[in-house]
């Protein structure tokens, strides 16, 4: 077993020195980013099916930063295995014709590595951990180290030959003193303060030159010899002065100071002036005296904290449109109202501002999807590519979150069952390969996020049979549509597989798909054709945090329902010579059929005298006619769920997914059309754009 | 009958007409008088509906419909509960005392329960006797109750 890092044995006492374990959730945060950056990189080596040298030397640079930093934890089995993983990428760094045609086995090996990183680093910050043998999958990066060296244009010699030292473009020399030595064009001498207390700072120092690698085209330290036993002391004092010559000043300094130990960079002096004037040149200069402090642009902050940052946010906006309702009935324009419209204007900056810090790009989500897939494939025999479009959109990190569990099963259910095996494929004239598309649009207040697979389609009459033999069906089996057979598909528990795997054919997915996303106040549509494939589209709101929405009454009950989902409100009074009768249901005549959804019947409440409407809604799904009680206004609503006491059943029978608090300070309810326009059934009136 | 060992926790009592229950003391996380609730259709006849606590939606249930008997008209209290990561607010016709749980209970015997929802796996020996609500299998009953039932 690997002994405990503070020398300090025993088994009720903590893997970690003192020292050390104050550093352990840094360490671990670090290495959570280094390895999201390796699956990032193996994602898209997966999209395009080989390693670039760029993908290399990412990929040689995130092991050897995590290696350095598990040293540094005395955690030596990650640490020998990322050395061991520096190895390997070294000798596709020295010949990158090595990986060609056997990055499939390459894949499997980094899947195996982050797997053992991972689960460790998850671990690290737990009272009792102690470090799991990395023994078994060091035996299996040297069997692929051997494999590599031992090909016929792979000489064992070349692989040998590598230095203790990656090969870097660093060159330790002193420093250029900003006043002691002319600075060249282009150079730049900036002094980089480590946290108080980060401990091990020249190699700390290390590693951040080592960030600065591909973006400088040389970097001298100072001190000069970051190996040197007082390098250390003399970071402490001096703080470490870089001259480096780049022409990505900016982003050099951001990856400085995104590191969690780095306090602020500062720049000394810069050569650029007159010899290389950039677009600024002539700006006149504030800082020309002074040395100019650059302070950590990033910094890394708690997720739950981010998470309650949010919820305060939406209690602040609750707050305000109550305070709001108040100073409309006490007071009608006037400074109050004034200051009121200034309050509400910074809520919602507010707002905006925590949806920004919220967001992070799909493309870090990517990976476990491709992951997923592959695993997939290679389980059940079949060749699937999966392509990503809009990877680079920047999304709600709750909201990725949240929709990781429809995805994960949207995903399961196209390869298991959606993509052929190679053989039918084949057969039926088509690529072996299949190809399973995942694609995130962005619809300004809308994600839409599609799963769409290239397989065989879903067989309607297979799904009305299993449907019937449930007993699931409303009416007749003839008077079913295709697309109202295919919406069948999101019943809990219905599945036309045969078989059930490890993967999917419980009926589940479509399930789990319908239910998140309408608890997001979402939609779901399913399109699909015999023999070319399946296509499922999710469309969210994007905004977590707060919708404007119409308020309504039936009978006692204060009802929401998003703006961005009605069409047109009108007086029962004015529409009644549009209302037909028709298969024991009210329709309105519009400029389509709509149906009409009585709510005072589906809530058992009775209507009042007058008042009643008609408010038109339309989704993804189509349009229908909800018969309310009048209008009361329209709010910023934000959303709560119901207690879970309540079952999700209630959602589906009544519509209600969630509530909020309304400006008279109770909680109104909050509707979703698309389960209204589910409890419409067969009559919904579809949208051109289905 | 049965016994289990003694515990330092306490109890928080409620009144509910003559008949007294109580909830252990450390899932209570304020009394409240009765909420502003906001009533939910077609639900059971114990849920008054819902109120926001502490930017949550909490499910207020009344206890003397729970136990079949009254509908809750003269309850005046309202216990909001904790119950693992789970809100609920109890109201009853008061809250009496807060009394250390000796843990020399009984096993109540089936005719005592009153009200099929709540489980009172243990009676305290007292005059009255104090009957012990056990807050999850009672959370656990509720909840099934939801999910069976055709409130729609």
């Amino acid at each position: 077993m690997t002994p405990p890092a503070g020398g300090s044995g025993g088994d009720e006492v903590g893997f970690f020195s003192a020292e050390l374990e104050s550093m352990a959730e840094l360490y671990q945060r670090e290495t959570a980013g280094l390895m999201e950056e390796f699956d990032t990189k193996q994602a898209g080596a997966m999209q395009s099916g080989r390693f670039s040298a760029q993908d290399i030397n990412a990929l040689f640079r995130v092991v050897h930063t995590i290696k350095s930093s598990a040293a540094m934890m005395g955690l030596a089995d990650i640490s020998s295995c990322t050395h061991r993983m520096e190895d390997l990428f070294l000798l596709f760094r020295e010949r990158p014709e090595r990986s060609i045609g056997f990055e499939s086995r390459i894949f499997d090996l980094m899947y195996l590595f982050a797997d053992y990183v991972e689960k460790e680093n998850a671990r690290v910050t737990q009272k009792d951990f102690r470090p799991k043998s990395a023994e078994s999958v060091l035996g299996a990066i040297q069997k692929e180290i051997d494999f590599f060296k031992g090909g016929p244009d792979a000489p064992a010699a070349q692989a040998e030959a590598r230095a203790e030292e990656p090969a870097a473009p660093v060159r330790q020399e002193p420093a250029a003193g900003a006043a002691a030595e002319p600075l060249a064009p282009g150079e730049l001498v900036w002094r980089v303060t480590l946290r108080p207390g980060c401990q091990m700072e020249n190699v700390r120092a290390y590693l951040l030159v080592r960030q600065l690698e591909g973006l400088c085209g040389r970097i001298a330290t100072r001190p000069a010899n970051l190996e040197s036993a007082d390098a250390a002391a003399q970071i402490v004092r001096d703080g470490l002065v870089l001259t480096l010559r780049t022409s990505h000043a900016e982003e050099a300094a951001q990856r400085l100071s995104a590191s969690p130990y780095v306090l602020r960079v500062e720049e000394l002096g810069s050569g650029n002036a007159e010899a290389a004037p950039g677009p600024d040149a002539d700006a006149p200069s504030d800082d020309a005296d002074a040395p100019q402090s650059r302070q950590n642009k990033f910094s890394m902050v708690s997720w739950s904290n981010v998470m309650q940052l949010q919820n305060v946010t939406g209690e602040l906006i609750t707050a305000n449109t109550i305070l709001g309702a108040s100073i409309r009935k006490t007071v009608q324009g006037g400074p109050l109202e004034n200051e009121f419209q200034t309050m509400t204007r910074l809520f919602h900056e507010l707002e905006k501002l925590v949806a920004a810090v919220s967001m992070m790009p799909v493309s870090s989500v990517v990976p476990q999807y491709q992951r997923l897939v592959r695993d997939v494939a290679a389980r059940e025999g079949k060749q699937i590519r999966l392509a990503v479009t809009g990877a680079e959109l920047e999304v709600d990190r709750s909201l990725l979150d949240t929709l990781a569990s429809p995805l994960i099963h949207l995903l399961r259910n196209a390869a298991d069952h959606g993509i052929e095996a190679p053989e039918a494929r084949a057969a039926a004239g088509k690529d072996a390969r299949g190809t399973i598309t995942l694609k995130f649009e962005n619809m300004t207040d809308h994600l839409a996020v599609t799963v769409a697979d290239d397989g065989g389609g879903m067989d309607p009459q297979k799904i009305l049979r299993k449907a019937a033999e449930r007993g699931l069906l409303t009416k007749d089996e003839s008077e079913y549509s295709t697309d109202e057979i295919l919406n069948l598909a999101f019943l809990p528990g219905l599945s036309t597989n045969e078989q059930t795997n490890q993967y999917s054919g419980r009926g589940v997915g479509m399930d789990v798909a319908q239910n998140v996303v309408s608890s997001l106040g979402g939609s779901v549509t399913i399109r699909s054709a015999p023999g070319e494939g399946t296509a499922v589209r999710m469309e969210v709101p994007v905004s977590v945090t707060s919708s404007e929405c119409l308020r309504f009454m039936v009978g006692p009950h204060a009802c929401l329902i998003p703006i961005r989902c009605v069409v047109r409100i009108l007086s029962l009074a004015e529409a009644q010579e549009h209302l037909q009768t028709a298969e024991g249901r009210r329709w309105l005549q519009a400029e389509e059929m709509l149906p009409v959804l009585d709510l005072f019947e589906l809530y058992g409440a009775q209507p009042g005298e007058d008042g009643q409407r008609l408010v038109i809604i339309r989704d993804a799904r189509g349009s229908a006619a909800l018969l309310t009680g009048p209008v009361t206004g329209q709010q910023t609503a934000v959303e709560k769920p119901l207690p879970a006491l309540i079952g999700r059943n209630y959602r589906t029978r009544t519509g209600m997914v969630g509530c909020t608090v309304t400006e008279t300070g109770r909680l109104g309810v909050m509707l979703n059309a698309d389960w209204l326009l589910r409890l419409c059934g067969k009559d919904v009136a579809e949208n051109g754009n289905n | 009958m049965g016994t289990t060992d003694g515990t330092d926790a306490l109890l928080l009592v409620l009144r509910r007409q003559q008949a007294r229950y109580a909830v252990p003391a450390e899932n209570v996380e304020e009394i409240l008088s009765i909420p502003d609730v906001t009533a939910l259709p077609r639900q059971p006849e114990y849920m008054r509906g819902i109120f926001s606590y502490k930017g949550r939606a909490a499910a207020v249930l009344s206890l003397q419909t729970l136990c079949g008997c009254g509908t809750g008209e003269s309850e005046t209290v309202c216990v909001v509960l904790r119950i693992g990561d789970f809100l609920i607010a109890l109201t009853a016709d008061g809250a009496e005392s807060l009394i250390a749980d000796s843990g020399q209970r009984m096993q109540a015997d089936g005719s005592l329960l009153d009200g099929k929802l709540l489980s009172l796996d243990f009676v305290l020996p007292g005059d009255p006797a104090v009957f012990v609500l056990n807050l999850k299998k009672t959370y656990q009953k509720i909840e099934s109750d939801f999910s069976a039932a055709s409130f729609v």
